[in-house]
């Protein structure tokens, strides 16, 4: 069956058509060609789906799309761009990635870290960042990056 | 010899940025994960909910006429195919369940439909009748008289011919699949015989899922133009071959594609489940995406779990003197590449040590469970543990510190580990010192009531990935200078493709940026064996080196040529100068030289092959 579901993507408003059984990763990704939205796991444990919902990471595979109606959704392609700047830096600095395949889903999490909290301690991202799974890299050089990329907007706003 | 490095490394040992790095954190690389064609089916499997059940009947009429269902297949649309079966050494694995589900989760019937959801539909559709059989789960109920078997008759296939002791055996006892043995040194009993003290140990390890993001997942079209597909594959040559040898069509008419791999760890290496994607191509006469949920992943291969025992006899001084190691091996339901791990895991158990005698045997045992295959270290890492639990073990025992016992019998740098194999390519003695030091501020902590840290330290080696292989590159020079390699290395995050930019970048002189690495086809790329060992570095590197030092040779003849002096009074210098008499030339050697390199095609590109012993 075919529904419509309205919501508004990376600030601009979009209406899609879409099937009762669709997640909001399948409308994100199939519909309206987001890139970096790769469903994995398919049950809410690896983030590598994430996007924001309302500056809240959600596993966008265990969402389904009517829940996404008026909802501000943001993809990696909507992120905060001074955060996501400083984290791709930091990323490619520390190679807080290898196969790359979790990566969008990290960026997007560590974003909405950095929007709730600019100085968070280790322990912190530690915590906030459980729900992205990296088999690759383990995880000392994104936590790292993340570290870093906090550290580097700081000492820019105290610059400016 | 033209080849003069610079002692000044640019590119090599600097931290460049990662080939793809940018890329990545834009979401931009295209995973076969990613990839649809136009018109593409999607493949669902049915699986057997039994780990041991001979079929008695499968009813696919409902499901054929559900909506969107293009083609089924079950074990009788492969029957008839020129190789139904798979696996290394050892054929053993039908494409689809031909007279017995062996795990559950065994393939049984394959669905291509218009969207996955009608495929899941038609899957639930077809009824299956099992005929239930006791099932065999672990290697100790596998190996008892009287154990239910596996295969009531041998399987195709074959051992190879082993060199210094070593022989193997192609499913020698019941429900075991293959065994490797092997035996050097002087005779074993004696040397026990004159042993101080003989431990003896048994060591259990269990098995492990490879977990990578990227599900399993292939994409096959086959048309009048050959079969087409797109894999995430390890090993594209050696899929092609296999496919070639299962459906009867010559390796010209196959074609490999390989996209961004999303992790591996030896998960997606050797024939997987490709051959049913390109028979339900075959079957619907359109392309189709075969992709694995996590869940069917982790059903597909998995890391063996292992049983070792280990008999060690050493002097009363801790000099070890002989080792004699049973090692079992719980294969799952079909071969995969057991009989390699299988020697892998016999090579490695007497660690790297010197030893008087070594005697050891491996079994691969079959059981109704997941095949398992590949996982990083392939063998090694189930013998790396028990041996040096092991060493630990009796050190303690004898009142002597692990590290001392260590030292004490490390081999030394060029010394073989069993006769007729290659020597230590490294020193082990200074690399554990340079390691403890390393490590001296850590010690065994309880900082709290809950939290233990302890350390430990040991030491293990491994080949660079066996028999001797070949390593092919290609590198071609652009107009303007820059660089284009093609490898069949295959990056799936390690960082190869970076390896392999800065190795040519700094073999010719030029900055890493300008040199890129080509997509990977079978059709395009230099054949190689596949990725794997952590040996794509060392072995393609040696055939980029290869390579980049034949184009030296041929730019200092051009250049010869243009300043009219001999070639051996020429160095080669950064982006592509020369110098003479302590004069630069990059005018005439520049960029015209890059073009003179083009010009003479057949000479440009050039193509570096290496051949290292494993």
């Amino acid at each position: 069956m075919t529904n419509a579901v309205s919501f508004r993507l990376n600030g601009k408003p979009v209406t899609v058509a879409y099937e009762t059984r669709d997640v909001l990763a399948d409308i994100l990704a199939d519909h309206l060609h987001m890139r970096g939205i790769r469903v994995a796991c398919d049950q809410n444990v690896c983030g590598a789906c994430s996007v924001l919902c309302d500056g809240e990471p959600v596993a966008s595979c265990s969402v389904f799309g009517f829940a996404a109606e008026g909802c501000e959704i943001t993809t990696l392609e909507g992120l905060d761009r001074r955060i996501v700047t400083a984290l791709r830096d930091s990323f490619a600095r520390e190679i807080g990635f290898q196969c790359g395949f979790c990566t969008p889903g990290m960026l997007v999490t560590a974003t909405a870290l950095l929007l709730h909290n600019s100085a968070p301690s280790r322990a912190e991202i530690v915590s906030w960042m459980s729900g992205n799974l990296c088999r690759c890299t383990g995880y000392d050089a994104i936590l790292t990056a993340i570290e870093r990329a906090a550290a580097s907007l700081c000492d820019g706003e105290k610059a400016a | 010899m033209n080849m003069q490095f610079s002692n000044r490394l640019d590119s090599v040992g600097h931290s460049v940025p990662y080939a793809e790095g940018r890329a990545k954190l834009h979401g931009e690389p295209i995973y076969t994960f990613d990839l649809a064609l136009p018109g593409m089916l999607h493949v669902k499997l049915l699986r057997s909910p039994h780990a041991h059940a001979r079929l008695v009947s499968i009813d696919t009429t409902a499901a054929a006429a559900m909506p969107g269902v293009r083609a089924i297949a079950t074990g009788d649309d492969v029957r008839g195919m020129p190789q139904p079966k798979y696996g290394k050494k050892i054929r053993d694995q039908a494409v689809l369940v031909m007279d017995k589900a062996r795990f559950v989760g065994d393939i049984v019937a394959a669905v291509a439909a218009d969207s996955e959801e009608e495929a899941l539909a038609a899957v639930r559709a077809i009824t299956v009748q099992y005929d239930v059989l006791p099932s065999v789960m672990t290697i100790d109920e596998a190996r008892k008289p009287g154990a239910p078997l596996l295969f009531d008759e041998p399987q195709p296939g074959y051992v190879t011919s082993y060199q210094s002791g070593a022989r193997s055996f192609k499913e020698p006892e019941p429900n075991v699949l293959y065994r490797f043995e092997i035996e050097t040194g002087d005779p074993v009993d004696d040397v026990f015989a004159r042993c101080d003290h003989i431990f003896t140990d048994r060591f259990v390890t269990t098995r492990l899922a490879h977990m990578c993001l990227e599900p399993f997942v292939v994409l096959a079209s086959e048309t009048h133009r050959g079969i087409e597909m797109w894999s995430c594959s390890q090993y594209p040559f050696q899929l092609r071959e296999e496919i070639s040898t299962m459906f009867g069509e010559p390796e010209h008419r196959i074609l490999v594609n390989t996209a961004f791999v999303g992790g591996a760890f030896g998960g997606k290496s050797f024939c997987k489940l490709e051959p049913i994607a390109v028979l339900m191509s075959r079957l619907s006469g359109r392309p189709v995406r075969l992709c694995l949920t996590m869940d069917e992943t982790i059903a597909l291969t998995t890391k063996h779990a292992a049983v070792l025992e280990i008999r060690t006899g050493i002097a009363a001084d801790g000099t070890f003197l002989a080792r004699d190691s049973r090692i079992w091996l719980d294969a799952g339901a079909y071969s995969d590449a057991s009989a390699l791990v299988a020697d892998k895991a016999g090579y490695r158990i007497p660690g790297p040590y010197r030893w008087q005698a070594i005697r050891t045997r491996v079994d691969c045992i079959r059981t109704t469970s997941i095949p398992a295959g590949s996982f990083r270290g392939f063998g090694g890492v189930q013998a790396a543990f028990a041996s040096e639990s092991q060493v630990d073990m009796i050190a303690r025992r004898i009142g002597m510190s692990p590290d001392d016992i260590r030292f004490k019998n490390f081999l030394s740098i060029g010394e073989e580990f069993v006769p007729g194999e290659r020597g230590l390519d490294c020193d082990l003695a200074a690399g554990y010192r340079a390691m403890l030091a390393r490590n001296s501020h850590l010690s065994n902590e309880s900082s709290s009531s809950n939290l233990r840290r302890g350390v430990g330290s040991a030491a293990a080696f491994k080949d660079g990935g066996g028999e001797p292989r070949v390593a092919r590159a290609r590198i071609k020079i652009t107009t303007q200078g820059r660089v284009s390699i093609s490898t069949s290395g295959i990056d799936m995050g390690q960082g190869s493709v970076t390896a392999m930019c800065q190795i040519t970048a700094e073999a010719l002189r030029v900055p890493v940026s300008w040199v890129s690495h080509t997509a990977i086809s079978t059709e395009h790329s230099p054949f190689d064996v596949g990725t794997y060992a952590s040996s794509a570095i060392a072995l393609i590197g040696g055939a980029l080196l290869d390579g980049a030092e034949r184009i030296r040779t041929e730019a200092l003849d051009i250049a010869s040529g243009i300043l009219g002096v001999p070639a051996d009074a020429l160095t080669f210098d950064n982006d592509w100068a020369v110098s003479h008499a302590g004069t630069r030339h990059a005018a005439c050697a520049g960029a015209d030289l890059a073009k003179a390199l083009r010009r003479n095609r057949l000479r440009t590109r050039r193509r570096g092959q290496i051949y290292r012993a494993g």
